[in-house]
């Protein structure tokens, strides 16, 4: 007793030791057993994916960002827009079949029969004229979409009609990646803070089972979904939120998820030499633009946005922000988008000399301006190559100022007052619907107050071009005529250069082997949404 | 002639000084973590401010991009290898001494300057005074720091000023804390009574009796505080509030290196242990200072 | 001054800090330049709902009269609704506190076993090579940038050494397979108490390198203060006298030098705890660990700003009472120490 007594500093020292080797020994050697966890839910049943994605609403109707990669699996619309290279270009969802009167200004929908929302809810004409109403009524996210429909009318339990006020082209509308979901009736009485609390109406093949923002989304099978389930489908998907492309890649490599969402350009090769991995990369319409402010001196001069468009350094760009996974832009509508030029317009290249020939014929020989060029501090691509052009730039005698904001601050610039406006905006944008004309009639017609015109190029002609050409697009049989004066509309783009054009991105995400992705997984129409019923063992 | 006896003079006026100083020379030279640390910390010095001639890739540096040798592992050729802009690391952390010296140096001369006067002011008046002041620092103290850098950052746009402004707002009370303690302490001492009967005014009082008093706690607080700013610093640039790039900047450089830690970890790891030998250098520094100067001090 | 009048007035101090921080909070957030009701309607919002928004959010009144209406709600509990979760503030706090503090406490447990017992030997071996390496060690855990040390502890123990998961909070197999009954939101705890092993393991596994990483700075200062407190202590007149009279060295050691080394201690590590709460940031990001320092990282880059009045105002709050409690426990532990 007494020896003991009289250290106890070592006893405790021991007991410490002893102790925290046994915790370690426990902890790092049960990683090696853990596999044969035996459980309620087997794990084969299950998909884990690794996503960035955030909740910001669960709204249906508001629904306008990141959480669309989960409201595309809970919700479905009348129509998809099916991927390009397609024989058709839609197919039935809710709509079974649709039409659109002579004058293109009424569209009928015969719905699909026994469906029900999640909540038991028959699916029928009057959900779809309240979904659309209550969408349109409150006027948030993609509302905008639905401004051409003056009235939904139910011609039947199972039949819609919409009246147009001018002729549009509403299957495209109704096939939207964002605002063209229909929910329960059932919700009219909820508010939007029942819908954020984590709930959902849809009539899709999945339900959400829990949410917890910023870590874990689990969704379940929807077993009245009027779809057919096969054996080699998933029953359960749970998705972690995990912000970093380098933790994602990391938990793939080691088989803690089965799905990266984000995988950094730049790790492509060394993730495709793993044998366990397979990187998906595919066609998007995510594409980079620069817009130049046409309302600060120089930039109102059209030689001068000539000239720093040849002086954009168009691949080095996609070298280092997209490590090659990337096309030069060809004007501001994706390749492969409707209605792209597909090569009819020619497109500016790098060319300094031309650059510098353009800059003394409007006046400034040798450059001798500065310019304040923002971007989004979270997109990291910006990130990357913003440095580039600041290099080019300077090659020409134009120095640049690069200012890092978060998105928005950096919009928020963009709308403030017109003397604290930035000169160069990076932007990456994608379409809402598959319809290259919401890239042209947002970024390029006149605004009351800027929104998304940030070069703040305003053009008669244009608009009246664009007008022209969405209005004959409404009909098949106007297509033709329409993609002439769309190419007519992006030529006076290319050449009075309000923006520089500078990439079309790929999507590149990355997947464990055994699990298989379906032709239809991926759709660029619908940007970063996986649909999971595509996704087998 | 007159020279040389005019320093005699002051050699012998302020023998007693001369001796105290060389004795604390003494003591901090026998320290070796601290003589490491000062090494340490003049061989950065120089490295940033002749960045321009030792660094192999001056440009680089600077932020040129050399697309052709992107990801290049570490060689004879690149040192600490290349990053995603084919850029010689060697040269961005020789460069990146830079901006944390700038930062650490100016952040801490501006804390000193708000926070040791209004220390001092506190502890010489006492009552309401003090009451108020020491009141204020409480809130700042109780402000959780690195929160209100990032809110501060988050709202004015990122940028290094922002930073260094951030956290001068959070950190300045630490000082009117320590110089008030120092003040309480000497207040009530004969000297200083006896100089306020001479009808000494109280603020030449502070400035000639009190604030000299604390400068020994004062400069070893900065020294240890200095690694701390880096630290903070480089934290914020971390998360993309503070340097931009093409800046080459410490914190920075292990954010764009932390996509690729696992294949390219070069990018991320020099530039990290940069960051955290020069830290500790001003923290062994910091330490060997206080053995000197403020040898009653704990911490 | 009794010990109660002491009590008293730190108590009424602690309160009058509080009052000072919601103050300055509301102030911080209402003087920058950025419009809280662009941010709640989200993008492609029309100005008249812009507009309705801010008289929703209460934003179009004076600001004295905003200044109270949120000082009587912060008092109620009614934090109001975070702009991108549109979740209540304290619901989302409540949430996401418990698996930041796990991370904490653990943290600091370990930071103060271990800093203690380094601290004494050192303080011990004063001189010795030991001592030196042991410095080296303790200046090393405070000089280290957290967010870097989490990416080398990744590559050692994940990529290197396979020992241990890279990231997250728990196995998504194991989570789904033996669900965690929550009751005190801290995932380990509750696993524990709740007898549920192999989530256990699994929990424990993946709090292995967070904590390490945040333990690092705790246990670099109390390693440095326990030994700089037990110099002290053994300089003191009545230890100087009991080693005279013969006492053993490790029971002066040990028993009595430790004992007066306790309250510098204590404070530090309520210093610490406070400097965790916000050190969580940085590795709660890295590790993609769902807790206080994630929510608050992600409110500020969205200018969420009742979130951010919230989360500053929840730390402040920690970090107060913390201060107040380890400033109590040693009133009543030495007395003199409050009425000095």
């Amino acid at each position: 007793m007494e020896r003991w007594s009289s250290r106890p500093g070592r006893v405790a020292i021991t007991a410490v030791l002893v102790v925290t080797v046994a915790l370690l020994a426990v902890v790092l050697t049960a990683g090696c057993g853990s596999s044969n966890t035996s459980g309620t839910a087997p794990k084969a049943d299950i998909l884990r994916l690794a996503y960035t994605s955030t909740v910001t609403t669960w709204d249906p109707s508001a629904s306008y960002s990141t959480e669309v990669v989960y409201m595309a699996n809970l919700y479905e619309p009348l129509l998809y827009a099916n991927p390009p290279g397609s024989t058709e270009p839609f197919s039935p969802a809710l709509a079974t079949s649709w039409e659109v009167a002579k004058d293109g200004l009424s569209w009928t929908f015969h719905l699909r029969q026994g469906v029900t929302f999640h909540d038991g809810t028959p699916f029928n004409a009057d959900a779809v004229k309240y979904s659309i109403d209550r969408t349109k009524k409150l006027n948030l996210g993609a509302a905008y979409l639905w401004a051409p429909v003056k009235e939904v009318q139910v011609v039947d339990p199972y039949t819609v009609k919409m009246l147009l006020t001018y002729p549009v082209a509403l299957d495209r509308i109704a096939a939207a990646s964002s605002g063209s979901w229909m929910f329960s009736p059932a919700t009219a009485v909820k508010s939007s803070k029942w819908w954020d609390a984590g709930h959902e109406d849809g009539t899709g093949p999945w339900t959400l089972q829990s949410y917890k923002p910023n870590q874990e989304l689990v969704f379940v099978r929807n077993p009245k979904w009027w779809g057919t389930w096969s054996d080699n489908q998933y029953q359960k998907i749970v998705v972690e939120i995990v912000a970093e492309a380098g933790t994602q890649q990391q938990e793939l490599e080691a088989s803690q998820i089965d799905y990266a969402g984000l995988v950094a350009r730049d790790q492509v090769d060394a993730l495709a030499a793993n044998p366990n991995i397979d990187v998906v990369k595919g066609q998007s319409w995510n594409s980079y633009l620069m817009f130049f402010n046409t309302q600060h001196k120089p930039l109102d001069n059209v030689k001068v946005r000539q000239a720093l468009s040849y002086a954009v350094p168009y691949q080095d760009i996609i070298t280092v922000a997209a490590n090659g996974l990337g096309t030069q832009s060809k004007g501001p509508v994706p390749v492969g988008l409707w209605p792209n030029t597909q090569g009819t317009v020619t497109q500016y290249t790098t060319d300094l000399t031309k650059a510098k020939q353009l800059l003394s014929d409007a006046g400034y020989p040798n450059g001798g301006f500065t310019l304040n060029l923002t971007y989004a501090a979270e997109n990291t691509l910006e990130n990357s190559f913003a440095p580039v052009i600041k290099e080019s730039f300077a090659k020409i005698g134009v120095k640049v100022n690069i200012q890092k904001l978060l998105w928005n601050q950096q919009w928020a610039k963009a709308k403030g007052p017109i003397a604290q406006r930035q000169d160069l905006f990076v932007l990456l944008w994608w379409p809402s619907l598959p319809d290259g004309y919401d890239n042209l009639n947002s970024m390029f017609r006149p605004e009351t107050s800027p929104a998304w015109n940030l070069a703040y190029w305003y053009n008669t002609d244009f608009d009246k071009l664009l007008t022209e050409a969405y209005g004959l697009s409404a009909v098949p049989s106007g297509l033709e005529q329409s993609q002439q004066k769309y190419n007519e509309a992006q030529a006076m783009l290319v050449d009075q250069a309000p923006a520089a054009y500078l990439f079309d991105a790929q999507f590149v995400v990355a997947k464990l082997k055994t699990i298989a992705l379906g032709t239809e997984a991926i759709n660029p129409n619908y940007p970063q949404v996986l649909f999971w019923t595509k996704v087998t063992r | 002639m007159t020279t040389s006896s005019s320093l005699s003079d002051w050699r012998v006026r302020h023998q007693a000084s001369l001796d105290e100083a060389r004795y604390n020379a003494r003591v901090f030279f026998k320290d070796k973590l601290a003589v490491v640390g000062l090494v340490i910390i003049v061989v950065t010095i120089a490295v940033a401010v002749l960045a321009p001639h030792i660094a192999p890739y001056p440009a680089q540096g600077r932020g040129d991009s050399n697309l052709k040798e992107r990801f290049q592992a570490p060689s004879t050729h690149h040192l600490m290898g290349t990053d995603n802009q084919g850029r010689d690391i060697l040269s961005r952390v020789i460069y990146g001494a830079r901006i944390p010296l700038i930062i650490s140096f100016t952040v801490t001369a501006v804390i000193v300057i708000i926070g040791v006067p209004l220390g001092g002011i506190a502890g010489y008046y006492g009552g309401r005074v003090d009451e108020v002041v020491m009141r204020i620092t409480d809130v700042f103290l109780a402000f959780p720091s690195l929160i209100l850098a990032i809110t501060f950052v988050a709202f004015l746009g990122p940028s290094i000023r922002n930073v260094m402004i951030a956290i001068v707002v959070s950190w300045w009370p630490w000082y009117t804390r320590l110089v008030r303690g120092v003040a309480v302490s000497l207040r009530e001492r004969p000297y200083v009574e006896a100089a306020r009967t001479m009808g000494v005014r109280n603020l030449t009082i502070i400035w000639r009796h009190i604030l000299p008093n604390a400068f020994g706690p004062v400069i070893v607080q900065m020294t240890l505080d200095i690694g701390t700013v880096i630290l903070a610093a480089a934290a914020l640039s971390f998360i993309g509030l503070g340097a931009q790039a093409p800046t080459a900047e410490w914190g920075l450089m292990i954010s764009e290196g932390k996509d690729y830690i696992l294949q390219q970890w070069w990018i991320g790891t020099f530039a990290g242990l940069a960051i955290f030998i020069l830290v500790l250098a001003f923290n062994f520094v910091g330490d060997g200072l206080r053995d000197v100067l403020d040898p009653r001090s704990k911490r | 001054m009794t010990i109660w009048a002491y009590v008293v007035r730190r108590i009424a101090l602690a309160v009058l800090v509080l009052f000072g921080v919601a103050t300055i909070t509301f102030l911080m957030v209402r003087i920058v330049p950025s419009d809280p009701a662009a941010v709640y309607v989200g993008s492609n919002a029309r100005p008249e709902q812009i507009a309705q928004a801010r008289r929703d959010l209460g934003l179009d009144k004076p600001l004295y009269v905003q200044y109270g209406i949120y000082m009587k709600n912060l008092v109620k509990g009614d934090w109001g609704d975070s702009l991108r979760t549109k979740r209540p503030v304290l619901n989302d706090i409540m949430h996401f506190l418990p698996t930041s503090l796990e991370l904490i406490i653990t943290a600091l447990v370990v930071a103060t076993i271990v800093g203690v017992i380094f601290g004494v030997t050192t303080a011990h071996r004063k001189g010795t090579w030991i001592d030196l390496v042991m410095r080296v060690f303790s200046t090393g855990g405070v000089s280290i940038p957290a967010f870097w040390l989490a990416l080398m502890l990744q590559i050692a123990f994940f990529r290197v050494l396979h020992l241990l998961p890279v990231a997250g909070q728990s196995d998504i197999f194991v989570a789904q397979a033996h669900p965690i009954t929550a009751i005190t939101g801290m995932p380990v705890v509750d696993a524990l108490i709740t007898g549920n092993w192999p989530a256990f393991t699994d929990s424990a596994r993946h709090l292995v390198l967070p904590m390490l990483c945040l333990a690092a700075y705790p246990m670099g200062v109390i390693m440095r203060m326990t030994r700089s407190s037990m110099l002290e202590a053994m300089g003191n007149d009545y230890i100087r006298m009991a080693r005279a009279l013969g006492v053993p060295p490790r029971t002066l050691l040990y028993k009595d030098a430790l004992k007066n080394a306790f309250g510098p201690v204590l404070t530090v590590i309520g210093l610490t705890f406070a400097y965790s709460l916000t050190g969580t940031f940085f590795v709660e990001l890295i590790f993609a660990w769902p807790g206080l320092g994630y929510y608050a990282t992600t409110s500020i880059l969205s200018m969420d700003y009742p979130a951010i009045m919230g989360v500053t105002i929840m730390v402040a709050a920690a970090y107060v009472l913390v201060n107040l409690a380890v400033d109590l426990a040693q009133a009543f532990l030495d007395p003199r120490i409050a009425l000095s």
